[in-house]
Order: structure tokens, then C-alpha cells, then sequence
């Protein structure tokens, strides 16, 4: 089907890279830490890009899971999938609490509330240092292991990693093409003709977020069995600031831009490890070009740009609007 | 007890200078622009972090302060430039990334200036407390509340009495209309930002000699200021001033009375309940939404 | 008569002042019932009320014997009601097709689970949804606009699109804000053309419009309202000749 061409190219991609480049650091670690940003930026997309609901505290969601699966598995030595489902579970009962109020308020009320949500949960991970480890964080979380195969190498966490990326590309490309997903971008579009044709804007944000919160906190999960050690500055406000950076960087609403992104994103400081003290500076650079010179994003924007050159045929290229 | 709740009432009223310095910069640009200014925590830590600097090299300590100021307007004065009016039409999620970006990437500049040392001023004044019961109040407190209440009243005045405080807020009101009536928008704009670097920047001087600043300071402070905006309802100047006070109080009361690690908690806890309950803050203005 | 759309003594006021003030009216069902009114009469306010945007004052509001009083606009939608607004609000973001889904959403089903895994139901759902949406865009002549993004259509066919959007709702009744404002001569013929094929359709439409020709044209019955307050209420006719109406709009100087 149409819909899935996309899908198999990137399928595709994530299964020749680690065969053409099987030594390659590039492919197999980073590619791991790739795949994980990417499945939070896939869902921070669908609330971000389709819905129009910016978040500047996602990275609370990714702690949640990640802080589920850490303390449960050593402090009380769960079974890692049970830990996961908690995780997800106690990632949706937040979502859903806090969701409530927080889409009520638009624009910088939001980006602000968010914000603050993010922080405070932050603190959570940091203070009760006798339950998190404090600032040191949480070390010898065990490995996964998907009926009876450990997951213990970088092959086998690309394997995972990835293929739970494409899981989560899959459920979100269905649900933008669905009758819920029509919904939410109709809610982006404009909320009051959205309520009209008969969209519970509110419920149907509430729902979005939630997934959204939940593509993270799955993400978390992995990402602290895969680094067996967490600690809270994985999940600062300066991460959720990077999660929506990915997500703009590969345009907004487009379905594998924030993939893109992802990947420019985690790669950075793996490139300017030379420059390290530059990573900071460039990431800033970053975010005020693309919003000033492609505000559609760098895969959106230079795509329609390069477009026209090869197009001779004058069809309408239209910028997408707001 | 009552000298614990005096010492943080007198802490918290300083800190909460502060926070009410940098609300009211953010304040004043959301005013005239519509715009709300992620940046502005980096205003305080660019004048603090200058300041230090200059006095290294031996610059005079009031020259320093000065210079100090001079280069937090020069960086407001850019950021409105080459970033936010390049930006004019960006959608409220476009200033927000632009904004955000713009105080990462100061944040970056000044960790290749300075880097990842914390650094200190001295106090203006002596270190002398003066002492009420148990409690302490240090000279660069006062001097801290005073001048923010100086600061804090001429823009007031600047507002309500001269012409080009009162053009300011008319570009807010409707900028199209304040073009038409011959007010140059434009360089409001920049005078927008520039008086907000100034406050900012005098924010970051009054208090590095009481609190520690290095090139990531500007964040947190920064947020607080936005908290206190929102408290005192966005869009008043004013009310962001008794908003940064409150905020201050409340949080060294319950870092006095909880625990110091929560402090931050606290501020973000009463945003939250602010925008949930009472979102257009304490002093702003409800209004319907007309469509 | 039949209970159709009926307000009783229905006040909105903003910030002290009246917009709408103790209106009273009832249209017939399958009539095109317009409202007209110098600027800032209170029409589109009126609507916004009746749509669940904004909650009355005080007063009442029925519609086929329920209450419209403290519903949301969904729910009023899913009783019967839809309407086009006076600046479009066309998800711009969409193409013209999609935007006419998004009008079928009411007559779906399928949530967030059986769309994320795109579930048979789901796919036949669909496709039973397209089927209805293609057939209200052949209804306003847009079809061979399906696919075409909406944020590249004149300002004509985002008109009509707002009109097919809101036929794909299945409504009793139609409020259509201003359809014609800001149409040509020619465009607005057709508006009026698709207005009575909507009426024959036996859905009842609700008429906020300055274009007194266009008006006079369709309308059933008229309802002149003034600051807020009611006027007059009758027929074309009757309207046309009604005194306190000439020297409402007269007094004006407007139209």
C-alpha cells in the first residue's frame, strides 16, 4: 500500500545499515541511542505536529519509564517486562491527570505549564535521594531478555531498538490516517471548526497526550535497560528542549522528519566530541535558523526548496500555512 | 519560629527582587510584543558573568557594573535584531523555539567565555549584617531591594507619565493601528528588548554577590522570572513586580519550612496551580474569547 | 408548529454590555430562516450561542424540544446543528477531501486503538466515510478538488468547502455566517443556487447575510435585529415594508 512506502524505505535503511557497516560505532551504539530518541520524537510529533500542542516537559514522560523499570527491577527485583507495563501504566495514570488542566491553556501557558511539569518531576528523581540515588542515579539495572535471549550487545539492542522504532512509526502512521487522526489535525487546523463538525477537542487532546506520553515512557524503558545505569540529567529540561528540537528540526507534522531529526540531533555531540564545549552553542545556532530560515523544518524545507529545481511543470508548491 | 519566618521573609524578599527585576523585562516584551522571551534569564547571567570579568582585568568596580549593563542591552538589542524581528510572523510555537534557542546558544557562548567556573561579586557595600532578634539582613540585601524598588518605580513613571513609555504600550494594544499614528514599532521593539536587558542585567549584578553565577545561572533564573510574569498576570508590569516578590517569599518559607532541595519544586508547583485555577494570574485581566 | 430551533428570552452580555438582548424567535423546520441587522446587530454572536461558542447570559434555547443551553459545540453537532463561520475556519493544514472527512467524524466510530492498528473496521470505516464525504463535494461542485490542498483554493471554494464540511455532519439544520461575503456576483448566484438545493435536501438552513438581494431571494422568513434586540420578524415582504426596519438601516446610513 501507498501509505507504507515510506515505512518500507525506513525499514529498509535500519535493517541494511548494521549488514553494509557491521564495526561501524556510528551504526551500531549510536544507531541504538537513535532509534530511542526517535520513537519519543515519533510520539512528541503526533501531539507537537499533528495536534498543535507544544510540550517543553516530554522528557518527564522518558524519566518515568525509565525510573519504573530502574527501581522496580533493582530495588524489588521485578521481572523487567513487568516493570515496563507499571512503567507505562503509571506513565498513563500522570499523563491523564495532568493532561486535564494542562491542555486547557494555549500557546506560552502551555509551553510554560509543560515546562514546569517537566521540572518538578525532574526534582522528584533528584531529592528522595534514599529511593532514586540523588544525582547519582540508579546503576546495575539488568539487562532484557525477549524469551530467553538476552538482550546484552550492541547488535542485539539495535535489533531491539530499532524494531521497536519501527513499531511505533507503524502505530502512528495508522493512527494519522485514521478517523482519530483526521480528528487531531482538524484540532490543529482550528479548534472551533473542529468542535463543530462534532470533535470533543478536549477528550481527543487529553488522548493524544497521553499516547504521546506513552511512546516516551516506553522509550525510557529500554534506554535504561540498554545504559543499565540512569541518573535525573537524562531527563532535564534541557532534553525535552532537545526532543522538541528534533521534531522541528525535521518539520513539524511531516511523518519521518522527526526521525531526521533524531538522528542530526544524536549524532552532534558523537561529531563534535573534539568541540564538545561547542554542542551547547550549536544546538541554540540550530534552533533559531531552521525557525527563522525553515520554519517548516530542514526535511520539509529543503525538500520544497530542491523540489521546484527538478519540477519544471508549475504546480502550485504552497507553503504549508502557520 | 517568628525569627525563622523573619529570616525568610528578608531572604525571600531578595531573591524575590530579583525574580520580579526579570518578570518585569519579561513582562514588558510580551507587552509590545506579543512575544515571551525565553532569553531573558541569560540577560541577568550576561551582566553578572561581564561584570565579573571586567573587574578581573582590573576595570573600576563602578565602571565595571556600568560596562556590565552596556553589554546586556548590546545582547537585547541583537537578540531583537537578528532573531525575533527576522521571525515576525512565526507562529507562537516558532518565537517559543526561536527564543529558547537564543538563551541555549548564550549559554553556550558563555561557557566559552567563562567557562564552567562559578564566579562571585563582591558586595557593594561591606559584608556587615545588621541584625533584627536572630535574624540577618546583609547590606547587599538592601541594597538589592532598593534598588529594584528604583528600578521598579521609574519604569512605572516611564509608563504612565512620558510619551514614549505610553507609545510602548500602545504597539501592544494594536500595532497596526500605533504604525498608523506615526509610533515607529520597530524601534519599539528594540527599546523593548533593550530596557528588558537592562533589567535583566541589573537583576544579575544585585545578586551575584549573594548568589554564585556561572554560564548556566541564567536558566533557572530565568524560568522564576517567567513564573513570576504569570503569577501577576501576563502582559502587567506591575503585577509581574508582586508576582516575583510572592514567588521569593514562598519559596525560601518553604525551603525554610520543607526542605531546601524542593525549593525549586515550589515555584514550578504554584505556576502550576496559577495556570490551572486562576490563569490569567492575580492581576491580570479575564476576558472571554471572542471569535 | 412543528418544535423546531426555538429561543426564549435570550441574553448575552460581555464585560456589562448586551450583545444579544431578551431575543425571542422560532424558525420552521425545512425553512431558510435568515437574520439580518446593521454591523453589530449581535448576529454572529447569535449563532455563537446557538453553537454552543458562547453559554447565554440568561434565557433559553431548544432545538427539537432539547436544550442547547450548557451543551459544547460537539454535542450540539451531534443533535443536528453545524455551521459555516464567517472568516472559514478550513483546517488549512488538509486537503479539501480530508477536511470533508473530518465533517463524517460523527458517523464513525472506530477510536484511537482500532486506528492505531489499523483494524478491518477501521479500513471499512473509512472507505464508507470517504464515500459519504465524496458525495457532499459533488454536492457543492469541489470533487475535482478532492485531493488538492485546501490552503490553495480562493477564498469562492473555501466558502463552498465550509458548506460541503458541514453537509458531511448530516445536519437538521444549517447555519450558514455570511456565505456570500466577500463572492463575486456570479459566486454569489451560486451560493444562492446551492442554498435552495440544501433546502430541497429537506435540511433547514439559518441565514446571517448583508447581501439583501441574496437574501430576499432564498429566505423563508427574516428576522431583523438591532444593537442586540429584536426588531421585526416576517416574511420578505413584510420586512421590505416595514417601517421600523427602513429607519434602522437608514438611521445607520449603512447598506
Amino acid at each position: 500500500m501507498k501509505r507504507y512506502r515510506g515505512f518500507f524505505a525506513l525499514a529498509s535503511i535500519i535493517t541494511l545499515a548494521p549488514i553494509l557497516f557491521p564495526v561501524n560505532y556510528f551504526v551500531t551504539v549510536v544507531g541504538v541511542s537513535i532509534a530511542i530518541n526517535a520513537l519519543i520524537a515519533v510520539g512528541l510529533n503526533l501531539l507537537m505536529g499533528y495536534t498543535g500542542q507544544i510540550s517543553l516537559g516530554h522528557a518527564a514522560f522518558f524519566g518515568i519509564g525509565a525510573y519504573a523499570s530502574g527501581l522496580l527491577t533493582t530495588l524489588l527485583s521485578w521481572n523487567p517486562w513487568l516493570a515496563l507495563l507499571v512503567g507505562l501504566l503509571a506513565t498513563w495514570l500522570v499523563a491523564e491527570l495532568i493532561a486535564r488542566p494542562i491542555l486547557r491553556l494555549k500557546g506560552h501557558y502551555l509551553a510554560m505549564a509543560t515546562l514546569g511539569f517537566g521540572i518538578i518531576i525532574n526534582i522528584l528523581m533528584v531529592q528522595p535521594t534514599h529511593i532514586t540515588g540523588g544525582p547519582d542515579g540508579l546503576s546495575d539495572i539488568p539487562v532484557l531478555n525477549i524469551l530467553g535471549w538476552d538482550i546484552d550487545s550492541d547488535i542485539r539492542w539495535y535489533i531491539v531498538a530499532n524494531g521497536a522504532l519501527l513499531l511505533g512509526v507503524w502505530v502512528a502512521l495508522n493512527l494519522i490516517n485514521s478517523r482519530i487522526g483526521l480528528a487531531l489535525r482538524a484540532v490543529h487546523g482550528s479548534e472551533v471548526g473542529a468542535q463543530m463538525m462534532g470533535v470533543d477537542i478536549e477528550k481527543i487532546k487529553i488522548k493524544i497526550f497521553v499516547v504521546s506520553a506513552l511512546f516516551a515512557a516506553f522509550a525510557g524503558s529500554l534506554f535504561a535497560h540498554q545504559q543499565g545505569f540512569i541518573s535525573p540529567d537524562s531527563f532535564s529540561f534541557h532534553f525535552s528542549i532537545e526532543l522538541v528540537v528534533m521534531v522541528v528540526l525535521g518539520g513539524m507534522a511531516s511523518k519521518y522528519g522527526p526521525i531526521f531529526g533524531a538522528a542530526v540531533l544524536t549524532m552532534l555531540p558523537e561529531t563534535l566530541v573534539v568541540f564538545e564545549d561547542y554542542e551547547v552553542l550549536i544546538l541554540g545556532a540550530i534552533m533559531m535558523g531552521i525557525m527563522i530560515f525553515l520554519p517548516q523544518g530542514l526535511w520539509v524545507g529543503l525538500s520544497q526548496k530542491i523540489k521546484p529545481l527538478f519540477i519544471k511543470k508549475t504546480i502550485s508548491v504552497e507553503p504549508a500555512g502557520g | 519560629m517568628s525569627d525563622v519566618l523573619l529570616q525568610s521573609l528578608i531572604t525571600g524578599v531578595t531573591i524575590g527582587s530579583a525574580y520580579a527585576l526579570v518578570g518585569l523585562g519579561f513582562a514588558i516584551i510580551f507587552n509590545v510584543s506579543d512575544v515571551v522571551n525565553f532569553a531573558q534569564g541569560e540577560f541577568v547571567m550576561v551582566g553578572a558573568m561581564s561584570a565579573v570579568s571586567l573587574l578581573a582585568v582590573g576595570v573600576p568596580f563602578a565602571v565595571a557594573l556600568f560596562l556590565a549593563l552596556v553589554i546586556a542591552v548590546c545582547i537585547g538589542l541583537i537578540l531583537e535584531k537578528f532573531a525575533i524581528e527576522p521571525a515576525k510572523s512565526a507562529t507562537v510555537v516558532s518565537t517559543i523555539i526561536i527564543t529558547i534557542g537564543a538563551s541555549i546558544f548564550l549559554r553556550g557562548l558563555a561557557l566559552l567565555i567563562w567557562g564552567k567556573d562559578f564566579h562571585s561579586l563582591p558586595a557593594f557595600s561591606g559584608e556587615t549584617p545588621i541584625h533584627i532578634g536572630s535574624a540577618t539582613l546583609t547590606p547587599q540585601s538592601m541594597w538589592v531591594m532598593g534598588v529594584t524598588a528604583v528600578l521598579v518605580f521609574l519604569v512605572h513613571q516611564f509608563f504612565n507619565r512620558t510619551i514614549t513609555g505610553k507609545a510602548l504600550l500602545a504597539c501592544s494594544a494594536n500595532p497596526i493601528a500605533a504604525s498608523l499614528i506615526g509610533i515607529p514599532v520597530k524601534r519599539m521593539m528594540l527599546f523593548a528588548y533593550g530596557l528588558s536587558a537592562l533589567l535583566g542585567g541589573a537583576a544579575g549584578l544585585l545578586i551575584a554577590p549573594i548568589a554564585f553565577t556561572s554560564y548556566d545561572a541564567g536558566m533557572m533564573l530565568g524560568l522564576k522570572g517567567f513564573a513570576a510574569a504569570i503569577l501577576g498576570g501576563l502582559g502587567n508590569p506591575m503585577g509581574a513586580v508582586a508576582g516575583g516578590v510572592v514567588l521569593g517569599v514562598l519559596e525560601s518559607l518553604g525551603a525554610g519550612l520543607i526542605s531546601s532541595g524542593y525549593k525549586d519544586a515550589i515555584a514550578f508547583i504554584i505556576l502550576l496551580l496559577v495556570l490551572f485555577f486562576k490563569p490569567q494570574g492575580f492581576f491580570g485581566k479575564a476576558g472571554e474569547e471572542r471569535v | 408548529m412543528d418544535l423546531f430551533l426555538e429561543a426564549e428570552n435570550i441574553t448575552k452580555t460581555f464585560g456589562g454590555v448586551a450583545a444579544i438582548f431578551n431575543l425571542s424567535f422560532a424558525t420552521r423546520k425545512g425553512s431558510v430562516y435568515s437574520v439580518i441587522g446593521p454591523n453589530g446587530a449581535g448576529k454572529t454572536t447569535l449563532f455563537n450561542l446557538l453553537t454552543g461558542i458562547y453559554q447565554p447570559t440568561s434565557g433559553n434555547m431548544r432545538f427539537e424540544g432539547k436544550s442547547l443551553v450548557g451543551q459544547p459545540p460537539h454535542k450540539i453537532s451531534k443533535l443536528g446543528i453545524s455551521r459555516t463561520f464567517q472568516t472559514p475556519q478550513i483546517f488549512l493544514n488538509m486537503t479539501v477531501l480530508e477536511n470533508t472527512l473530518v465533517g463524517c467524524h460523527n458517523h464513525g466510530s472506530s477510536g484511537f486503538f482500532s486506528g492505531a492498528l489499523s483494524l478491518p473496521s477501521s479500513r471499512k470505516e473509512a472507505a464508507r466515510l470517504e464515500e459519504q464525504a465524496m458525495e457532499n463535494l459533488v454536492f457543492c461542485g469541489l470533487d475535482h478538488l478532492a485531493n488538492r490542498e485546501s490552503d490553495a483554493l480562493p477564498y469562492g471554494e473555501l466558502k463552498r468547502l465550509e458548506v460541503a464540511r458541514a453537509l458531511s455532519t448530516k445536519p437538521k439544520l444549517l447555519l450558514m455566517d455570511e456565505p456570500a461575503a466577500g463572492l463575486n456576483d456570479s459566486e454569489t448566484g451560486e451560493m444562492g443556487e446551492l442554498i435552495r438545493r440544501i433546502q430541497k435536501l429537506g435540511i433547514s438552513v439559518m441565514l446571517v447575510e448583508h447581501n439583501m438581494a441574496l437574501v430576499m431571494a432564498v429566505s423563508d422568513g427574516l428576522l431583523v435585529l438591532n444593537y442586540g434586540e429584536y426588531l421585526a420578524e416576517g416574511t420578505p415582504e413584510q420586512i421590505q415594508n416595514n417601517p421600523k426596519v427602513i429607519e434602522a438601516y437608514l438611521g445607520m446610513g449603512d447598506d
